[in-house]
């Protein structure tokens, strides 16, 4: 690699982009205008809304004044009240004409002279937001009032007040205002600079690989005597030096903001609450930090980049990673995520992380370090992938196509073979499913357990597997297994259903002994299996355990465990289909049992190439389950239980669970099985086709 | 024939190991620029059936000749031509231009050449000057020497008056200039023209066909690939014809003419391309 012509490359992309009004912008105007304009005009905004809620009046109706004139004249002195009298103050609140009324009882005041209580009603109106400040507005004048009562009550009674106020409060907030500000100031700030390197990447990487490609500009480069690492490295430095010089600028305009801007308004009260500063110090080490951040990001845009043919496809393919990238960056907006040696591990969010913590001053050269190796060795590794493909020749001439997931997104013809589908068609159809659970079955659920149980099941877990199987014309008896079983491993996958269940909840008692028992989340569990039981018992074994049954099954040992056992290998997609069928119980503490229980049916399924044993197996487990709380005297007691259970049931368990899953292996002992089946197996296929 | 291509083949096995890799064809015959020993080409595509796009083609192209490739659209020019100038691998076979190995040796074949096609596009936001220079110092070329070279070239191109000019700026017929200019900033003796005149107006073209007769003039090889007959027919003191990524026939425009019994070239084509058409 000669550096000479890396630095001719390098500096002809600058001039290119420098010249390039849309670079300019977005890289140097916009983060010298940006913080300003934020920072101002979020002060500007918080003074002006403080002060629109001051001069606020709020149209109130007091009904029957006359019984309490002490009162009534408390609320005409305040500014913030206007009493008004309309005609029918009812149906004035309704329409929001007025905010409040409040009905004096017939001789309040003198009841309250006498030393008793009464009721002092106030009608509001929940739908608007004036009428509710008017309330709270109005609670505040009444407490006062009534204290007023109290304390000259005391007094008659010749008392010290602080007969009722034994105890007196005094709280100190030990954070300097500094701290508090960064609280404020430095989750959003985090973010922002860390969005800024992301943007100040994204548009040079899209338009110096797909870009060049489409304009014809890359093949004439690559017909020069220069190397193609020449033309990666180049190019490369490119993204990495203006992403940095972008964040570099942030930083400046930032500090400079912070510095100057805020500072100037210390003297207002509302902003000497956000007023925080940023040193020197502090701004290099975010810098030093932002360098391997840079250099991640530059990686991953160039590459993908790569994949695309033309600019509008760059953007296409770069935009879903953009999201996902603002992703981690946002959860440091999250209260209680901080920096941690487990988070320094998470690119990006590890960065927003530190960002925050620094913004309140909080310092720790450990974590600085680790944050700064995790996403130098995640650079690295982007750094890898980007040459490996920028140095394929067919990725960077434009007739040959290389699209990620093109099989999503073209219908296949019917002529064509039957495609197989891989292990990323998997995981992509896993990603769908969880969408679909989070976004549509957990609400559907909220509103109605029994339909929402079954259209999940039936609807967004069974079937996108097999909808996405007709699309990519795949061979269903091979992809889902469809093989008939046979009786003897029928019921020796139910024994091993049953003592595999025995054993995994003696792991799920280990597990709670080491975290703790989530008593919060049985009762949540309970709750929801009471709705069940009440559906009676038929109704109950259809949803918890026929369904799943089938649906899971369908989907994690037909679908995916053929897409990842096809690319992955046996053991992997054995171990990886059951991770994900833990992960899409969307629970953490039925995580870990749910991951064993996928791998042991994987195994079995893969072994004895039947889904059915799959389906049976998790039929047996689901059902022990259900009837062991539908007919327990005290489920619950059960369920919570930290205790083991015998140990002759433990061994037991783990011979007959040895001794079924010996025998399920053992080709010898079901060699009838395997061989006639494989000869009907490829006899269908080749009809299939 | 075949004895001679056997030993041919174990001479330049022995160079190979003597040269690291590279073999020079040019101490056996000085008169050969570029030389394609059984290369083919194939594209393994996604989704779809591999493709080959060149199969299995020998062709020998002599020092100061215009070599025109002739096929219809699809028939291997692209990739034939991409192959020689290093641009893709080919899947099996050797390439060699002016002695150097395409694969081997690819940064030495890439300053022997001068690589024009139809869509090689221009730098927008660079001027006409800066994009020329750009390339020339990429073939490793000093200032002076650039500063020189691209005055002369200018010079003669006619197009003084758009050096400063921002390329985008340019129209279609002065970028194609801008483009012949980039391909001969560094003087290579073999050039190579995959469709220059596609897409081009009368005019443009015109001016391009009479640059590269000029080129023969002194003493470049060229080797172009076209699919209109009337310029092979022209320019070509050699055209290989080239159909479903094999080569069909190679002669001269009489040779090709006298083979087939026909009066022109079109009818040649079709005469060799697709003889069973023909009978018909």
């Amino acid at each position: 690699m000669k550096s000479r012509n890396v630095l001719t490359i390098f500096k002809k992309q600058i001039i290119e982009l420098l010249r390039d009004k849309r670079t300019v912008f977005v890289i140097f105007i916009l983060p010298i205008l940006l913080y300003p304009i934020m920072v101002v005009g979020f002060a500007q905004l918080s003074i002006f809304l403080f002060s629109k809620m001051a001069e606020e009046t709020f149209l109130v109706v007091v009904e029957n004044e006359r019984y309490a004139p002490e009162l009534a004249g408390l609320v005409t002195a305040d500014s913030q009240f206007a009493i008004t009298d309309p005609d029918e103050p009812d149906s004035a609140l309704q329409r929001g004409l007025i905010e409040l009324i409040v009905s004096i009882p017939e001789g309040f005041e003198g009841k309250l002279a006498r030393g008793e209580s009464d009721t002092l009603r106030m009608q509001f109106n929940g739908a608007k937001e004036r009428s509710g400040l008017a309330l709270d507005r109005m609670r505040i004048l009444v407490r006062d009032y009534g204290n007023g009562i109290v304390a000259q009550r005391i007094q008659d009674a010749g008392l010290d007040t602080s007969i009722i106020k034994p105890v007196v409060e005094d709280t100190r907030n030990v954070a300097s205002e500094k701290k508090m500000g960064g609280m404020l100031f430095g989750r959003i700030l985090a973010l922002i600079v860390v969005l800024m390197v992301l943007t100040g990447a994204y548009y040079p990487s899209v338009d110096m690989v797909a870009g060049e490609k489409e304009r014809g500009t890359l093949e004439t480069l690559l017909v020069s005597p220069v190397g193609r690492m020449e033309i990666v490295i180049g190019k490369y430095l490119t993204v990495f030096v203006l992403a940095l010089v972008n964040a570099l600028l942030n930083l400046a305009s930032m500090g400079l903001t912070i510095g100057v801007g805020l500072n100037a308004m210390a003297g207002n009260e509302i902003m000497s609450k956000l007023a925080f500063s940023i040193d020197i110090g502090t701004l290099l080490i975010i810098l030093l930090v932002l360098i391997p951040l840079a250099a991640l990001f530059s990686a991953v845009f160039l590459a993908i980049s790569a994949y695309a043919n033309s600019y509008k496809e760059a953007q296409g393919y770069l935009t879903p990673v953009v999201l996902m990238g603002q992703l981690p960056a946002m959860a440091a907006l999250l209260p209680g995520m901080e920096i941690t040696m487990g988070t320094a591990l998470v690119p990006v969010m590890n960065v927003a992380l530190l960002f925050k913590a620094m913004m309140i001053g909080e310092f720790d050269f450990l974590l600085i370090l680790a944050v700064w190796l995790s996403t130098a060795i995640y650079a690295a590794i982007g750094l890898k992938w980007a040459t490996s493909i920028l140095s394929n020749e067919e990725a960077l001439l434009s007739e040959v196509k290389t699209t990620p997931l093109s099989g999503f997104f073209e219908r296949k013809k019917k002529s064509t073979p039957v495609r197989e589908a891989g292990a990323g068609d998997a995981l992509l159809l896993f990603a769908v499913v969880i969408a679909l659970m989070v976004f549509i079955g957990v609400p559907l659920q909220a509103k109605d357990v029994f339909t929402g149980l079954i259209v999940t099941e039936l609807g967004l877990i069974a079937l996108p597997p097999l909808l996405m199987s007709k699309r990519l014309n795949l061979n269903y008896r091979k992809v889902f297994r469809l093989k008939k079983p046979n009786f003897i491993a029928l019921v020796l996958t139910g024994l091993l259903a049953v003592s595999g269940a025995v054993l995994i909840s003696q792991i799920q008692t280990i597990i709670f002994k080491l975290t703790g028992m989530p008593v919060e989340y049985f009762q949540m569990f309970a709750e929801m299996l009471d709705k069940i039981k009440a559906f009676g018992i038929v109704p109950a074994f259809l949803v918890i355990g026929f369904l799943p049954a089938i649906c899971e099954e369908i989907l994690f040992r037909g679908y995916i465990l053929d897409g990842l056992n096809r690319r992955w290998g046996a053991v992997a997609g054995i171990v990886v289909s059951g991770i994900l069928f833990g992960a899409f119980h969307l629970d953490p503490h039925r995580m870990i049992p749910a991951t064993l229980l996928g791998i042991m049916f994987g195994a079995v399924v893969w072994r004895r190439k039947s889904i059915y044993y799959g389906m049976f197996g998790h039929l047996v487990n689901n059902s022990l389950a259900l009837g062991a709380f539908i007919f327990a005297k005290a489920p619950m007691e059960d369920i919570q239980s930290t205790d083991f259970a015998p140990l002759w049931q433990i061994a037991l368990g783990i011979i007959v669970f040895a001794l079924s899953l010996y025998f399920l292996w053992s080709d010898k002992f079901l060699r009838n099985d395997t061989d006639d089946r494989v000869l009907q197996n490829s006899n269908s296929s080749v009809t299939d086709r | 024939m075949q004895k001679l291509h056997f030993v041919e083949h174990l001479y330049k096995l022995f160079l190979a190991k003597v040269h690291k890799g590279a073999y020079f064809p040019s101490i056996m015959d000085d008169k050969i620029a570029i030389n394609i020993d059984r290369a083919s080409k194939h594209f393994y595509p996604a989704k779809a059936d591999p493709v080959v796009a060149v199969d299995n083609i020998s062709l020998q192209i002599r020092k100061g000749e215009i070599f025109g490739l002739l096929g219809p659209n699809g028939a291997g020019k692209t990739t034939t031509l991409r192959m020689i100038s290093t641009v893709l691998k080919p899947t099996s076979g050797d390439i060699s231009v002016a002695g150097f190995d395409t694969v081997s040796h690819s940064d030495d074949v890439r300053r022997m050449l001068g690589f024009l096609s139809g869509n090689t596009g221009l730098y927008k936001n660079l001027t006409a000057r800066e994009m020329v220079e750009f390339f020339g110092r990429l073939y490793g070329m000093t200032e002076s020497e650039l500063a020189e070279r691209t005055d002369r070239i200018f010079d003669f191109l006619d197009m003084k008056e758009f050096a400063n000019t921002r390329c985008d700026a340019l129209s279609s017929g002065t970028v194609q200039k801008v483009n012949i200019a980039r391909t001969v900033v560094h003087d290579p003796p073999i050039l190579v023209f995959d469709e220059p005149t596609v897409g081009l107006d009368v005019m443009v073209a015109r001016t391009l066909i009479n640059f590269i007769n000029n080129l023969r003039d002194s003493g470049k090889t060229v080797i172009f690939s076209t699919h209109i007959m009337r310029e092979a027919e022209r320019l070509c003191d050699r055209i290989g014809i080239i159909h479903k990524g094999r080569i069909l026939a190679v002669g001269t425009l009489q040779e090709l003419l006298d083979m087939t019994s026909t009066d022109n070239l079109e009818d040649a084509f079709f005469v060799i391309a697709e003889p069973e058409k023909i009978e018909l």
